[in-house]
């Protein structure tokens, strides 16, 4: 067992849950919703860049794959989350579940069962460390989660349309008071939350490749970071990914790898009970 | 032309029927006042105006102009701004967030240093707050800065909601006459009040309520000695609730 390989492989699969971690945030913080089909915005994304490699060089793939996902983000809020508006967010939330069905159907139609590979974004051998090796497109991975921290908080923090978001986050009606379009907001969420999504779904396919169903057990993971983080800050929603990650590379080197997913969705449960309200002790007062 | 028109305004939620054929107008630099007891429809009158709730049946003229298909955000880029029931807030950000959030149709028209001055010469209380977070001040000052917020854009009508609701006699007062420092200003005000005789102080006419009605409405003076007003307000008393931080927001997490 070599520590610092699990080091690596937690950082890189945690940025990706991380990512997707956000992902939920950001719909949840702003329409109250989770969004369930998160996982399969992801995958949207990765086929999305693997179709698109067959005509552009990787890097644009792998944005394509980004624009795939916000796309697809955008067309579940307005063909199947908007029109169910009057009946409440239990029933918008269960129809996300079925939106996640539909996509990944619909990918073993046209892409069938087997899985697709990409070119890494920067060719080389991986990097040796003490033993460990590390692919360089961990590093991206990695790199682009902290790129969309930064982005993300500069966006929700500093421009008008991202204040606007947060405003709808702290209380949706007044937002509407003060004029903030709030269905338009909405609509944003749900497709800069498919946007990011569809990346890091693109990014992580030269190291895990893209199958259709990869989506359901990748959105589980993504939904215990965003647990993690208290549901309600993406910085934390992408450091509960990590945790993700290291749980999962630990029991896999650990205990078994037939066991990991087990471990990782017991601690899904474990979590739902014991701390639902994320892991650290903000509470609702404090917040308001 | 009165500078807000409600002709024949219906709603209900489901099949309960809370406004039946309201009609009302504003003239141009007016108070009014709605007054009316507890479920009246007061509330949903405002927010069907102002269309925070749908407009389905009725018509909502703006100096003369139909609003039928204008959405909220269009109401309030047409100077149709609404103080709601229980301040609302946004309890997480500053003051003075709150305020530049107030503007946020108007982003674009240029710097907001000479509205926000506006409103702290209204509301000194708020200049000096104004780095505090909103959820942290009195109900009075919640009151100050969902006025305040409404200032921010640009009003030409405003619509408050109970602004009296849980606050102190002296705040009272200090809200109803900023509000009559507004209407100097040239915004035409609608004021809903359980507090009917601080209303009808302030307002020059007013409308009475009852059950999704207009069932009176005259001069101030007049409303203050009508006996179904008297009756209403001294018969069934005046609830004044106690919320004093009121800020809660329906259906927040």
């Amino acid at each position: 067992m070599n520590v610092l390989q699990d080091v690596f492989t937690a950082l890189s699969v945690g940025s990706v849950y991380g990512v997707v971690g956000a992902g939920y945030v950001i719909v949840h913080r702003i329409t109250g919703m989770v969004n369930f089909a998160q996982g399969d915005l992801a995958m949207a994304g990765a086929f999305g860049a693997v179709v698109a490699a067959s005509a552009l060089p990787t890097g644009a793939a792998m944005v394509a794959g980004a624009v795939v996902g916000g796309i697809a983000g955008l067309l579940l809020y307005v063909l199947a989350v908007h029109p169910l508006r009057n009946q409440g967010l239990l029933v918008q939330t269960i129809v996300t579940l079925a939106a996640a069905i539909v996509l990944r159907s619909l990918a073993q139609l046209v892409f069938g069962t087997k899985p697709y590979a990409l070119d890494p974004l920067t060719a080389g051998r991986p990097i040796q460390i003490a033993g460990a090796s590390l692919p360089l497109q961990a590093l991206w991975l990695v790199g682009i989660m902290a790129l969309l921290y930064v982005a993300l908080t500069a966006f929700f923090d500093r421009t008008m349309t991202g204040r606007a978001m947060s405003a709808c986050a702290i209380n949706r009606y007044a937002a509407g008071v003060v004029g903030i379009n709030v269905v338009g907001m909405a609509a944003l969420a749900f497709t800069i939350s498919g946007a990011i999504t569809g990346l890091i779904g693109a990014v992580q396919v030269p190291l895990g490749f893209a199958t259709a169903d990869f989506g359901l057990a990748l959105g589980l993971k993504g939904f215990i970071a965003a647990i993690l983080g208290g549901f309600d800050r993406i910085g934390l929603a992408m450091v509960g990914g990590v945790l993700v990650g290291f749980v999962e590379s630990f029991a896999a080197s650990t205990i078994s790898t037939s066991y990991q997913e087990v471990i990782v969705f017991g601690l899904l449960l474990v979590l739902l009970v014991a701390r639902p309200g994320g892991l650290t002790r903000l509470r609702v007062s404090e917040r308001v | 032309m009165p500078a807000l028109e409600v002709r024949g305004l219906s709603y209900a939620y489901g099949s309960m029927k809370v406004l039946d054929g309201v009609d009302f107008h504003v003239d141009e630099g007016e108070i009014v006042t709605l007054i009316g007891p507890n479920g009246a429809g007061k509330t949903t009158l405002l927010n069907v105006v102002a269309r925070s709730l749908r407009l389905r049946e009725g018509t909502v003229l703006l100096r003369g102009e139909d609003t039928g298909r204008c959405s909220q955000a269009d109401m309030v880029r047409r100077g149709l701004l609404l103080v709601p029931e229980g301040r609302q807030v946004f309890g997480a950000l500053s003051v003075e967030d709150n305020l530049l959030l107030g503007r946020y149709v108007r982003r674009r028209e240029g710097r907001a240093g000479a509205d926000l001055d506006r409103v702290y010469r209204l509301f000194p209380r708020l200049r000096e707050r104004s780095r505090q977070l909103a959820g942290t001040l009195s109900g009075g000052e919640q009151q100050m800065l969902a006025i305040g917020r409404a200032m921010m854009g640009a009003p030409r009508v405003m619509l408050l909601d109970e602004p009296s609701l849980g606050l102190s006699p002296q705040m009272v007062e200090r809200i109803m006459d900023a509000l009559s420092q507004l209407r100097d200003q040239g915004v035409t005000i609608v004021l809903v009040e359980q507090n009917a005789f601080a209303a009808l102080r302030l307002a020059d006419r007013g409308y009475l309520l009852q059950t999704g009605r207009i069932v009176g409405s005259g001069s101030s003076e007049n409303l203050a000695h009508d006996p179904t007003v008297r009756h209403v307000y001294l018969g069934s008393a005046t609830d004044e609730g106690g919320d004093d931080a009121g800020s809660a927001p329906p259906g927040e997490s």
